[in-house]
């Protein structure tokens, strides 16, 4: 029986309650190459603040683990939540983006 | 045989992924390459969506149906990708459609496919999310979703374990020697041979093949997807618009210029996560992935068309992936004429998810001479290539 140290436990991404230890076993058992990729196999920063709490957690952690020039993090609309509700009234404006 | 087929696959998207797990299994000695992540091309910015409503019956149906049972085999093989076959519906817009709709339904069944119509009692009772007005719809039993990235991992996974070699973040060029490739060279120099090497590298391809002189008729083609936050859904089925056919085949639609300038039809997914996708859109603008309000805003709209409630909903993130578009809608799988040892297998636009099984399995029978899993005339290169 193994047992885990307790910041196994700490959780990094608190909207999809990934842990420390969930972001270790991950990169082991996938063999992860990049942030990007640990993301999509852990939903790390997936949820609904989309890594607004956590990304710089993450990315100290992916500076650890990956070499660098893997994770340009992109800024993605919508800069926070919104309701579905307003997307009709945006302005149609192929200027933007 | 005594020494094992030594096969190099270039791209570790899904398509490149399937081919490796096949090949491997079969025997053959697999080296994947990706200049970059494991499925972060397209296959990660895509939906889950395994379709066969959306086929036209004959050989685009006879795909869909042999990739749908080889993934049901993957599911049972491979570690979990939130594989799941709840069926598929359309949903029409007006009553106009109904007629279309009924001949959809008639053609299909005789065909063979799991289909039935849903008049305006049926398709409120089964998606009671809908709004009022849906004048009916369609419902497929054989469709199937999943989650695209994990079912990547999960092939490359399975196929290194038999024994692959996988290499991201390792760029490549093809090696022409003597009039035939005999592998590829990485950027840092090193050569790797093959007997067959094949590439698998979506709406990159041509930029691998160019210098060959080989001129393949790939373009991307955006798509983009708005996610819905964790929260109540809107039913646990996958939707789609009728219109959604009539987008894909390039035929009119009774819609707004706006939707069909940018292919915009309904496609609402929800996920094992619990968040759900909506789509979807269809236009050619290079290889910029942004996402544009102007589209945004016409999936929002369409969605809202079909599902009022969903305006309370919060939308979170947006993403645009880049379908590789072939003139013809079918991909190009197989032996390149007068380029021996070279195979392509890219070109599935939309269907790259849903097609990837039949195409890794037809890759490795055509690799390894074996009788092939679906006729392989169709998807031939030589209809669009010349080297």
């Amino acid at each position: 029986m193994t047992t885990k140290s307790p910041d196994q436990d700490l959780i990094i991404c608190r909207c999809e309650r990934v842990t420390l230890g969930a972001l270790v076993e991950a990169r082991r058992a996938f063999d992860v190459s990049s942030g990007r990729e640990l993301k999509l196999v852990t939903r790390a920063s997936m949820g609904i603040c989309q890594g607004r709490v956590c990304h710089a957690a993450l990315e100290a952690l992916y500076a650890r683990w990956f070499p660098p020039g893997r994770d340009v993090a992109r800024p993605r609309p919508p800069a926070r939540p919104v309701p579905f509700g307003v997307l009709p009234s945006l302005k149609g404006d192929d200027a933007d983006g | 045989m005594s020494a094992s087929v030594r096969v190099i696959v270039v791209g570790a998207g899904v398509i490149g992924a399937a081919t490796a797990y096949y090949l491997q299994t079969a025997g053959a000695e697999v080296t994947l390459f990706d200049r970059a992540d494991v499925g972060g091309g397209t296959s990660s910015r895509s939906d889950g969506n395994v379709l066969a409503i959306d086929k036209e019956p004959g050989y685009d149906g006879v795909l869909a149906l042999r990739s749908q049972e080889l993934l049901a085999q993957l599911a049972d093989d491979l570690g979990p990708f939130e594989y799941r076959a709840p069926g598929s519906y359309l949903v029409l817009d007006s009553e106009d459609e109904l007629d279309p709709a009924r001949s959809w339904v008639e053609q299909e069944r005789a065909f063979g496919l799991p289909i039935r119509f849903l008049d305006r009692r049926a398709i409120h009772a089964e998606l009671p999310d809908l709004a009022d007005d849906v004048p009916g719809g369609l419902y497929c039993a054989s469709d199937a979703t999943l989650n695209p990235l994990l079912y990547t991992r999960r092939l490359i996974g399975a196929a290194r374990e038999r024994g692959a070699r996988v290499r991201p973040h390792t760029p490549v060029t093809l090696k022409l020697e003597d009039g035939r490739v005999s592998g590829v060279d990485t950027l840092s120099g090193e050569r790797c041979e093959a007997d067959v090497t094949v590439v698998a590298a979506g709406v990159w391809t041509p930029v691998l093949t160019h210098p060959l002189s080989l001129l393949v008729p790939i373009r991307p083609r955006k798509g983009t997807l708005l996610v819905g936050a964790r929260g109540p859904l809107h039913g646990t089925a996958k939707v789609m618009e009728f219109g959604y056919l009539m987008a894909k085949f390039g035929r009119t639609r009774s819609v707004p210029e706006e939707f069909e300038r940018y292919g915009v039809a309904l496609v609402y997914e929800p996920t094992a996560s619990q968040n759900f996708l909506l789509g979807s859109s269809r236009e050619f603008v290079g290889e910029d992935v942004t996402p544009k309000e102007p589209v945004m805003s016409l999936i929002a709209r369409r969605a809202l068309r079909f599902y009022p409630g969903m305006a309370h909903s919060l939308f979170i993130r947006a993403y645009a992936g880049l379908r590789p578009w072939t003139p013809d809608h079918f991909p190009l799988v197989g032996p390149v004429k007068g380029v021996p040892g070279l195979m392509l297998a890219a070109g599935h636009e939309g269907d790259g998810i849903g097609l990837a099984a039949v195409t890794g399995r037809l890759v490795a029978d055509l690799v390894l001479h074996r009788a092939p899993v679906v006729d392989p005339g169709p998807l031939d290169p030589g209809r669009f290539t010349s080297a």
